[in-house]
């Protein structure tokens, strides 16, 4: 049977719904017994949602940037 | 989520030839380009082949048919000119497939049975939503993203901002999806464990 140690390795694949058959049946009754290991999971969903939702903020360029690569790119521009 | 890149009035004035669509285009995806670029051929290369694809990305826009999302096929040039330039530079993946399978947690989390001694704690801010609206908090989830190992980053990016597949992920960044899997239990591991430490005390 699961423990904790294994579940929190496969915690990202299950959020991924990466296991079929056994395995996740095995991980779904080890849930089902284990509040450690529920909450384990919720935070690590929760920090991949809320690392995206500022990583989509923070990775962005603005009309500076932009307007430099494409002076790069357009032929009618400064760039090569 | 709506992406800028999913936005069909902008790939309509893309493939129409629109300059200022493409410029929009470049600001909301360059940065994004170069963590790729950056996890293939590494820091020194990185902006010279960013640059490159985004000429080849300007060229092909008007062909582009939508069959995968615009987010996609860009990140699959980028990674292609990427590529090349490391087998034109005769160099090694900045990153090769890596060689532990197991992410580790503290050692002390868990007992020699496998069960928890230091379970996790509750979180007194709870959503994604309330999250981002604590400064501090925001401030530490930042850093942790900047200092993120490349492949870490990379795939954090490819698979949780861009939801691409791990399949796609794999083929984009040469690696085996098994070690994709590693990597982005990593790098989600790495951000709960900011999170984790703000929530018990108050700093990053
Ligand atoms: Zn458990």
């Amino acid at each position: 049977m699961l423990n904790c140690r294994q579940f929190t390795d496969l915690a990202s694949d299950d959020i991924d719904l990466q296991h079929t058959g056994w395995k996740r049946l095995e991980i779904r009754a080890h849930l089902m017994i284990c509040r450690h290991c529920r909450r384990f999971r919720r935070h690590l969903d929760r920090s991949r949602q809320t690392g995206a939702a500022l990583a989509q903020q923070l990775w962005r360029g603005d009309d500076a940037m932009a307007d430099m690569i494409f002076s790069r790119i357009n032929p009618s521009n400064s760039g090569k | 989520m709506s992406l800028p890149a999913d936005d069909q009035e902008l790939i309509r004035r893309l493939k129409m030839g629109d300059n200022n669509a493409f410029k929009q285009l470049i600001s909301s995806y360059h940065p994004k380009l170069l963590i790729v670029a950056r996890a293939i051929v590494g820091d020194v290369f990185a902006e010279d082949v960013t640059q490159e694809a985004w000429s080849s990305i300007y060229k092909a826009i008007a062909k582009f048919e939508g069959r995968s999302s615009l987010s996609t096929w860009m990140i699959q040039i980028v990674s292609n000119e990427a590529k090349s330039r490391l087998r034109r530079e005769k160099r090694h993946s900045s990153f090769g497939d890596i060689d532990e399978v197991r992410p580790e947690l503290d050692a002390n989390s868990f007992n020699g049975g496998g069960h928890w001694v230091n379970p996790p704690s509750h979180w007194d801010i709870n959503t994604p939503e309330l999250m981002l609206q604590e400064d501090q908090l925001r401030h530490c989830i930042e850093h942790t993203l900047t200092i993120l190992p490349e492949n870490q980053k990379a795939v954090f990016l490819l698979r949780d901002v861009e939801q691409h597949s791990l399949e796609t992920i794999a083929e984009q960044l040469s690696l085996s999806e098994a070690n994709v899997r590693v990597i982005l239990h990593r790098a989600r591991l790495q951000l709960m464990k900011t999170i984790n430490h703000y929530q018990e005390t108050g700093e990053c």
